[in-house]
């Protein structure tokens, strides 16, 4: 008993829940805002409309030609790694999918779980020296004991920028090979760099043994192993109800509890992120991963799109749907790849199929517009260390 | 004395959605949907539900247009959002001293059954001393009273609340230790159920 217990005291244990009324009012107001944080486009950067028409024909084998290749990589955009396994060669989209889901392998149990992934924006450089498009990338390394007071960890650092493709690896170039870029988005401006940030820890500590899925709430690993399998039973979790607190939170918050926000999937684009966001950052066993996957592949709204190559070279299986942006850059799809062999999730990426009236003059249909991989992810018994 | 440890786990994922929704604005709904009901209780506590609803539509918008402005090596967003929730309740000074000098009416007694002990023991005491004790907290500079509350509302670590308010760790504990000796000085130093070891600190 201190002083700080009776200063708690004095406030109420629970108060009365938000009402879902004015939940939902402050957040369709706040995304609304879209507009106030944008710079308005130039004329000059609105496409010719003949050129949009002749441009939208074939986005998807389009985007896959427009990516330049890591440094090192020796393939060709598009050309298969090898070691697919030729059964699975003939099999249609649909096939080639469950065939991935049936592979969702159990990777070796450990202490500690880690995810290395990166993201990539790409932007156009400005200034006399610009006039291509850059790719912004970081990424964030974070692992998580499986149990309870085996602690967490999260780093974050910018990674190295570079130009988008082919072409604009040649611009960069004649431009004199600048090493940092001015670029502009969300109203703000900044700079890239080519070289890699360091490594960034966040000082917080946290007792570990819970992972999160963003607007679907916590689980701790044993929970994780108990979640249903089946596709509609796994829809239920990610869309229907309410936000999960762990039961640390729950007790924080009160002992009355207090309800999450409600959950919501808005459609076949809200079920995708959420399948990704559950297979990024949960180590979820095979039947429920193997279920996630046969759950988007028949989901209406879904299209199959059979092997292809992501930004990093690899190749996968991949699963796609369309969105219209909130921000005037068109219509917009989005790729969901997995790892034909062993079913793991390898990223996602966004490639414009049709513009939008704010969308730029490089953002042509087949463009990528930014991805999301991961790079890694598995369990350890030693303490994770940081990748170069 | 010693920091605890924060009692919440983390939420490992704002960082990359925040990231990610810079130019993807949709994905801060995410953001908003894990920690909304959290946020609004804090309000409500402070401020009754009401001015609550106004408080979290606007620290939410606000967290919305500063999403660019996040520090990305923070893997969770609640020291951040709290931080703009107290400064959004710092306008509504005077409605939070009101409430706390009617404080008898902001919780009526109602207690409900069961609870630990300790609690029982803690909800006693503090009868007896509540209004003494909302008028001292009522009657804080600003700066102490936010770090106050936040320490005993929030669920945050000192080094969490002082990332929230922007500040140093130093300050936090300095501030925290000069509401406390007010407080204890508005008490008398002579209830009887403090810690002897707290009182002479």
């Amino acid at each position: 008993m201190n002083d700080l217990d009776l200063v708690r005291g004095l406030y109420d244990e629970d108060p009365p829940p938000p009402d879902n009324k004015a939940m939902a009012q402050a957040r369709a107001r706040m995304l609304s805002q879209a507009d106030t944080v944008r710079s308005r486009p130039r004329r000059a950067w609105r496409l010719p409309l003949g050129l949009v028409a002749a441009a939208m024909v074939t986005s998807v084998v389009a985007g896959m030609t427009l990516m330049a290749n890591d440094p090192g990589d020796s393939r060709r955009p598009g050309e298969t790694k090898g070691g697919v396994d030729p059964s699975t060669q003939t099999l249609s989209p649909r096939g080639m999918m469950l065939a991935a889901a049936s592979q969702a392998e159990r990777q070796p149990q450990g202490r500690y779980w880690f995810t290395h992934q990166r993201t990539g924006l790409p932007l156009l450089a400005l200034g006399q020296t610009g006039g291509y498009v850059v790719e912004e990338r970081s990424e964030a390394f974070e692992w998580t004991g499986r149990t309870r007071g085996d602690g967490q960890a999260f780093y974050g650092r910018d990674f190295a920028g570079r130009p988008q493709t082919d072409a604009d690896v040649k611009a960069w170039r004649d431009a004199g090979s600048p090493r940092t870029w001015q670029v502009r988005s969300s109203g703000v401006t900044r700079t890239i760099s080519t070289e890699s940030g360091t490594w960034r820890a966040d000082q917080n500590k946290h007792a570990g043994g819970a992972f999160n899925i963003p607007g679907v709430g916590s689980f701790t690993y044993a929970e994780l192993q108990d979640l249903p399998t089946e596709p509609e039973e796994l829809r239920k979790l990610l869309c229907e109800g309410r936000v999960r607190h762990t039961p640390e939170v729950a007790e924080q918050l009160g002992r009355g509890g207090i309800a999450g926000a409600r959950k919501r999937c808005d459609g076949a684009f809200g079920v995708l992120n959420k399948v990704f966001f559950t297979l990024g950052n949960t180590p979820v066993p095979p039947k429920v991963r193997a279920g996630l996957m046969r759950l988007l592949t028949d989901y209406p709204g879904v299209r199959r799109l059979g092997t292809v190559t992501d930004p990093l070279g690899r190749t996968g299986v991949a699963l796609a749907t369309s969105y219209e942006s909130r921000d005037g850059r068109g219509t917009i799809q989005r790729d969901l790849l997995f790892d034909q062999r062993t079913g793991k999730v390898l990223g996602s990426r966004d490639i414009l199929q049709k513009p939008g009236p704010d969308s730029q003059a490089w953002q042509v249909p087949g463009r990528i517009l930014g991805y999301w991989l991961i790079l890694d992810s598995g369990w350890t018994d030693a303490n994770p260390h940081l990748p170069d | 004395m010693e920091a605890p440890p924060s009692v919440v786990p983390p939420w490992q994922d704002d960082a990359t959605v925040i990231k990610r929704s810079w130019d993807e604005p949709e994905c801060f709904g995410a953001v908003f949907d894990s920690h909304y009901t959290e946020i609004h209780r804090y309000a409500s506590r402070r401020l009754g539900p009401h001015a609550a609803d106004d408080v979290c539509a606007e620290t939410f918008a606000l967290a919305f247009r500063q999403r660019r402005r996040y520090d990305l090596s923070r893997s969770s967003a609640r020291p951040w959002l709290y931080g703009i929730a107290t400064n959004v309740i710092s306008r509504h000074r005077r409605d939070e001293v009101r409430l706390l000098r009617a404080v008898d009416r902001l919780r009526p007694v109602t207690e409900s059954a069961g609870g630990h002990e300790d609690e029982v023991t803690a909800k006693v005491s503090a009868e007896g001393v509540k209004g003494t004790l909302a008028r001292a907290v009522a009657a804080l500079p600003v700066d102490q009273r936010d770090v106050l509350l936040l320490v005993v509302l929030s669920g945050l670590s000192y080094e969490e609340v002082a990332q929230a308010l922007d500040v140093p760790f130093g300050t936090v504990s300095s501030r925290l230790n000069r509401a406390r000796k007010r407080l204890r000085k508005a008490l008398g130093g002579t209830n009887p159920l403090l810690d002897e070891e707290e009182m002479h600190r």
